[in-house]
C-alpha cells in the first residue's frame, strides 16, 4: 500500500503534490457527475495515504467542495442543466440550515445523528436504485413553483433532445435542503447526498438536472465554512493547493462529460456514492 | 440580458484566475523554495476560489435587480446576509 508519512516527505515535494492532484482529480470528476462534494474521497485519501491531520484534511475537503461546485457550475449553468432559479431558492434553506447546524453543534450528540442520517441515506439509496422517478407518476401542480418561475428545460446530449420539466413539491425541497444544510453545519457532510434524491424522487426533476443543480448549490454553503477554516489557519496550503487544483480540473472534465452520459449511469454513480456515504456515517456513529 | 451566460462567465473567470495564481504559486515554491511571495500568490489563489461562489451570488443580485425581479432579489439578498452572518459567527467563535 502506498504510504507517505508527512514527516518523511516534505509536502512540497513534486511527487506528493502530483499524487494528491491525481486523487483529487478523480474526486472532482465523480463529485461533479453526482452533485456531491467529493469529501468521501478526499478525506480518507489524505488521512490514510498521506498522513494528513484530520482537521487539515476536513479543511481541504471543504475547499474541495467549493472547487467541485465552482469548476463544474460554469458549464452546468451555461448549458442550463443546472436550474439556477431553483438552486438560488433552495440555497436560502441550505445556508440557513448550515448556520443553524453550526450553532447546534455544541448542544447535540453528533454520534446519534451520524447513525440517523446514515440510516436515512441508506434508505434513500435503496429508493433511488429502484428508479421510481417522480416524472413517471402524476405530479401535483404547484402554483408556487409557477409564481417563482422555477420550471426548467435543457438539451440532453445523450438523449439528443430538449428535456423540459415542471417542478413541484417546493415545500419538500425547501425542508430537505434545510436539513441538508443542518447536516453539513453539524456533521461536516456535504448536502448533495440529501438534495439530489428529494429533487429526483419527489420534485419531478430529471436526475441530470438534480445533480447539476445540487452541484451549483453546494459551493455557496461550503464557501462560508471554507472561509472560516481559512481564517483560522486550518487550510494547509501544501495540501489544499493540490486538492483545489486537481478537483477543479476533475470537475471541469466531469461537467463536460456529464451531458453526454445517459441519465441512468449518473443515477447509478450517485447511488453508489450515497451508499458509501451511508456506510461511512453509520460506522462513524457506532464505533 | 440572460442571467445564465453572465453567471457562467463569473464562475469561469474566478476559476481560471485562481488556477493561474495557484499554479504560479506552487510552481514558484518548487523552483525557488517557499518564500513569502510564492506563499502569498498561492494564498491569494485559494482565497479567490473560496470567494467565487459568494461573488456569484452577488452577481445574481445585480442581475435580478436589472431584471426588476423583486422576489429573487430578496431571495439572493437573504442568502448573502446569512452567508455574511455565518462567516462572522465562525470567525469570532474560532
Amino acid at each position: 500500500m502506498l504510504w507517505i508519512p508527512m514527516e518523511q516527505v516534505p509536502m512540497d515535494s513534486p511527487l506528493t503534490f502530483t499524487l494528491i492532484l491525481l486523487i483529487s482529480y478523480a474526486a472532482g470528476l465523480l463529485g461533479s457527475l453526482a452533485g456531491v462534494g467529493g469529501g468521501i474521497v478526499v478525506v480518507p485519501a489524505l488521512t490514510l495515504l498521506f498522513g494528513v491531520e484530520i482537521k487539515q484534511a476536513i479543511a481541504a475537503s471543504i475547499v474541495a467542495v467549493v472547487a467541485t461546485s465552482t469548476g463544474a457550475a460554469s458549464t452546468y449553468v451555461r448549458d442550463r442543466v443546472a436550474n439556477m432559479r431553483l438552486g438560488m431558492l433552495l440555497e436560502v434553506a441550505t445556508v440557513t440550515g448550515a448556520l443553524g447546524g453550526a450553532l447546534l453543534a455544541a448542544w447535540v450528540s453528533a454520534r446519534a445523528l451520524f447513525v440517523l442520517f446514515g440510516g436515512l441515506m441508506a434508505y434513500t439509496a435503496w429508493n433511488m436504485s429502484r428508479n421510481k422517478r417522480a416524472a413517471d407518476r402524476d405530479l401535483p401542480p404547484s402554483p408556487l413553483a409557477d409564481r417563482l418561475k422555477v420550471h426548467g428545460a435543457y438539451y440532453d446530449q445523450a438523449a439528443q433532445r430538449e428535456v423540459a420539466y415542471r417542478v413541484t413539491r417546493l415545500g419538500w425541497g425547501f425542508t430537505v435542503s434545510g436539513l441538508a444544510g443542518v447536516a453539513s453545519g453539524l456533521l461536516g457532510i456535504g448536502g448533495g447526498v440529501l438534495k439530489v434524491p428529494v429533487m429526483n424522487l419527489l420534485m419531478g426533476i430529471p436526475v441530470k438536472a438534480c445533480t447539476a443543480t445540487s452541484n451549483f448549490m453546494i459551493g455557496v454553503t461550503a464557501a462560508a465554512g471554507a472561509a472560516v477554516y481559512f481564517m483560522r489557519g486550518d487550510v494547509r496550503l501544501a495540501v489544499a493547493a493540490p486538492v483545489a487544483l486537481g478537483v477543479l480540473f476533475g470537475a471541469k472534465t466531469g461537467a463536460r462529460m456529464m451531458n453526454r452520459i445517459h441519465g441512468n449511469v449518473i443515477r447509478i454513480i450517485f447511488v453508489i456514492i450515497l451508499a458509501l456515504t451511508a456506510a461511512q456515517m453509520c460506522w462513524k456513529g457506532w464505533r | 440580458m440572460k442571467p445564465e451566460p453572465v453567471i457562467s462567465n463569473v464562475l469561469c473567470l474566478g476559476v481560471w484566475m485562481s488556477v493561474a495564481l495557484m499554479v504560479t504559486g506552487s510552481g514558484w515554491c518548487f523552483i525557488a523554495g517557499a518564500d513569502s511571495l510564492s506563499v502569498g500568490v498561492l494564498t491569494a489563489g485559494l482565497a479567490l476560489l473560496i470567494a467565487t461562489p459568494v461573488l456569484r451570488v452577488a452577481a445574481s443580485l445585480v442581475l435580478f435587480w436589472l431584471e426588476r425581479d423583486r422576489i429573487y432579489m430578496l431571495i439572493t439578498a437573504v442568502v448573502l446576509a446569512v452567508l455574511a452572518g455565518s462567516f462572522i459567527l465562525g470567525a469570532i467563535s474560532g
